[in-house]
């Protein structure tokens, strides 16, 4: 005698409801999976409908392997849940049954269920959200689920008998499950549970990135969200970059439920979790409005003056004024050959001490230094680049005028003296008697020093007059090719052949290469300039000088004329080079900029009271 | 033996160099009616007044340098130059002010004038 099956249980499932202990009838099951991981997916019909997308739990495997459950046996579910998976579609597993009858006994298929096809019923979920309008909006009811282990977190107990926050919930279909709004635990998370909702602050947030590869071009930005428990990485691509990049502030708390968990992939996280968190159509972030106790960005803030006490490469927390925020600039990746944006800031605190922070891609594009705000960087990687600098990676976290006691306390004392002070900067080691985090020389200590002769090339900046230019060999044709700048050899018939692009061009563009000789108050030095430097310290761009020499020579005699015996900051580059067995000190200008008197006079000012103090 | 430096010097240097010539920079202002007196702002936030032998006959503002012999208070004027508008506006007079007390400071570095033999 077959037992009666609880028809209309797997529509109300399907649903979004939970009826409790359903008897139904296993159709079929097929094995999924390998060795430890073997599961078993079975069909299930309530006599009304079948449905395929059920899983049994694996510490049910021995049901199947030892045949108590076979095809057409029927069940009753004590317990199990549901858990929504991507496009809305539900996966009962099953958690525990009692075998009613074997499927030997019953032999068939009991009444004419149809194979049910999953339809548009993403929309309905367990959450009674929107049925209960009495839910405050910030709080969304989760159901807890009928999990054999509790994994709830006792602070968030507390949480629900505050005042006006609803712990009712569920709904009538739902009677099955008792109802609560209890928050997980980050650490309690899995892959193998759905129905969880845990409430995190964010403490790290990403910029932004694309991606374009064969597969297709997409987006993505990453959170990092931390509770009591642990921490976990949150990825969100696409369409949940715009549904939740803008909502979602470092350093406020959200509740987060609904999104996917997988098995972290350790190499784009830094966060100590085995799992991590993708946002699905689904995922649910809300705003925490109510206090909680969950710990904050700590920071561990290093005084700029200590630095130095600190091994370059390692990673830090700081927080400065932004005395100057530089403009944004780009250099090209030695890897990647890309070019990436960059910002330079010099940041301040009262220890007196300026230090240059870089901001790269997106941040340095979007940073507003108006006001001097104050700005706190965790886990800026240090570099003794310049004596120290630091750079604010992918993986640091800046904030912008931070609401914290050392922000407050930097923002008045900037804004009472420290906007007036002089600060010292960071010197390289080999720097001597220089202040200004540039290696300051002159052309006698270049040469008493050895600069350059040590193998690897060495930095200095120096105040010069330009003496002397040779307007010889000042320029050649290039490879009008954006990155490539090689000479190209004129065939004679109107074209040009790069040899490095082994490419012909109708046209080419004009590069600089200008040797000049610079004079300071003690020695002199043969220095070449490149595009860069060679078109500011001329004052005209390289095609319009390749013009005027090939039309207008006494405009281009005026030009070489009217830039000698002018004065600049240089920054130069000084290596031995070895031409045909020869060693050549080469000492090439990084950068040739206009003096600043009052600048380069508090300089030496500062110079001179280091030296008589 | 004739001291002929002019060293550069400050309203509060003033009184140490009595009867000696001196270089006064500063701002121009209070050109007396006469022409005979104007007051130079010095780069230490001083007024000295300057006399002249002969009347002004221009306009003296802005940016000026006063050379000239220390009277008590004052500086006989033995030459002047009022420097452009545009220098006006961009010197840097707390720079100059620090560069004139380094110089007294260190007058072993900053040697001005010669003495002749």
């Amino acid at each position: 005698m077959a037992p009666n099956l609880s028809g209309g249980a797997i529509e109300a499932i399907i649903n979004g409801e939970s009826p409790e202990k359903p008897i139904l009838q296993v159709v079929s099951f097929k094995k999924l999976g390998s060795g430890n991981a073997e599961r078993y997916r079975i069909m299930l019909s309530d006599g009304d409908l079948i449905y395929s997308h059920a899983m049994l739990a694996t510490q049910l495997n021995e049901l199947m392997e030892n045949g108590k459950v076979d095809n057409n046996c029927v069940i009753q579910v004590e317990r199990y849940l549901c858990n929504t998976v991507q496009n809305g579609r539900r996966v009962m597993i099953v958690l525990d049954v009692n075998v009613l009858a074997p499927g030997s006994s019953i032999g068939q298929k009991i009444g004419n269920p149809q194979v049910y096809k999953p339809g548009n019923e993403g929309g309905q979920q367990v959450n009674g959200n929107d049925n209960k309008p009495d839910v405050k909006p910030a709080a969304p009811i989760n159901q807890s689920m009928n999990k054999p282990q509790s994994n709830y977190m006792n602070g968030s107990m507390t949480n629900n008998n505050k005042p006006g926050y609803s712990i009712k919930g569920g709904g009538n279909a739902n009677t099955a499950s008792p109802s609560s709004t209890r928050v997980h635990a980050i650490a309690s998370l899995t892959p193998y549970q759905n129905r969880w909702r845990i409430r995190a602050r964010v403490t790290q947030k990403s910029a932004v990135k694309t991606w374009s590869n064969s597969r297709g071009e997409g987006k993505l930005f990453s959170i990092n969200l931390l509770d009591e428990s642990g921490e976990i990485r949150a990825t969100g691509f696409n369409d949940a970059v715009d549904k939740f990049y803008d909502m979602l502030e470092v350093n406020k708390v959200y509740y987060v439920s609904r999104a996917t968990l997988k098995t972290a992939n350790k190499q784009y996280s830094n966060v100590n979790n085995d799992y991590e968190m993708t946002f699905n159509p689904d995922t649910n972030i809300e705003v925490c409005t109510e206090d909680t106790d969950l710990p904050t960005m700590t920071f561990d803030f290093v005084s700029i003056s200590e630095l130095d006490k600190h091994q370059p490469n390692s990673m830090i927390d700081i927080i400065g004024v932004v005395n100057k925020c530089g403009e944004v600039g780009t250099v090209v990746g030695r890897q990647s050959q890309k070019e990436i944006t960059k910002r330079d800031l010099t940041i301040v605190d009262q220890s007196g001490v300026s230090v240059n922070v870089t901001l790269w891609g997106s941040d340095a594009a979007q940073f507003n230094g108006d006001g001097n705000p104050v700005v706190a960087v965790k886990g800026a990687r240090l570099s003794d680049y310049g004596g120290r600098s630091l750079s604010v990676l992918a993986s640091s976290q800046m904030i912008l005028n931070p609401d914290t006691r050392e922000s407050h306390f930097l923002r008045g004392w900037y804004d009472r003296e420290g906007q007036s002070m002089n600060f010292d900067r960071f010197t390289s080691d080999n720097a001597s008697g220089g202040g200004g985090g540039t290696n300051w020389k002159n052309f006698s200590q270049v040469k008493s020093e050895n600069l350059g002769q040590s193998g690897k090339a060495d930095f200095f900046t120096t105040k010069a007059t330009i003496v002397y230019m040779k307007k010889e060999n000042c320029m050649y044709q290039a490879c009008p090719t954006d990155q490539c700048n090689k000479k190209v050899v004129d065939q004679g018939n109107g074209l040009y052949r790069c040899e490095k692009c082994s490419k012909e061009f109708p046209n080419y563009k004009w590069r600089m290469i200008l040797s000049a000789n610079l004079a300071d108050f003690c020695d002199n030095q043969w220095i070449t300039m490149f595009q860069e430097s060679a078109e500011s310290v001329l004052g005209e761009k390289a095609d319009i000088i390749g013009n005027m020499r090939e039309q207008n020579e006494n405009q281009f005699d005026m030009l070489f004329q009217n830039a000698l015996f002018k004065s600049y900051v240089f920054k130069l580059r000084a290596k031995v080079e070895t031409y045909n067995d020869e060693n050549r000190l080469k000492t090439v200008c990084m950068s040739a900029t206009p003096m600043d008197w009052v600048e380069y006079g508090n300089h030496l000012v500062q110079d001179i009271n280091k030296l008589t103090s | 033996m004739d001291n002929f430096a002019r060293p550069r010097i400050n309203g509060a240097m003033l009184s140490s160099y009595q009867g000696r010539n001196v270089c006064l920079l500063g701002v121009a202002k209070y050109v007396d009616n006469s022409g005979k007196f104007f007051t130079i702002h010095t780069s230490d936030g001083q007024d000295v007044k300057v006399e002249m032998q002969e009347p002004l006959n221009e306009y003296v503002a802005g940016l000026t340098e006063v050379h000239g012999t220390v009277n008590k208070n004052s500086i006989v004027c033995e030459n002047y130059i009022v420097f452009s508008d545009e220098a006006s506006g961009t010197f840097n007079m707390e720079l100059y002010n620090q560069a004139v007390e380094l110089q007294t400071k260190l007058p072993n570095h900053y040697i001005t004038g010669v003495t002749q033999e």
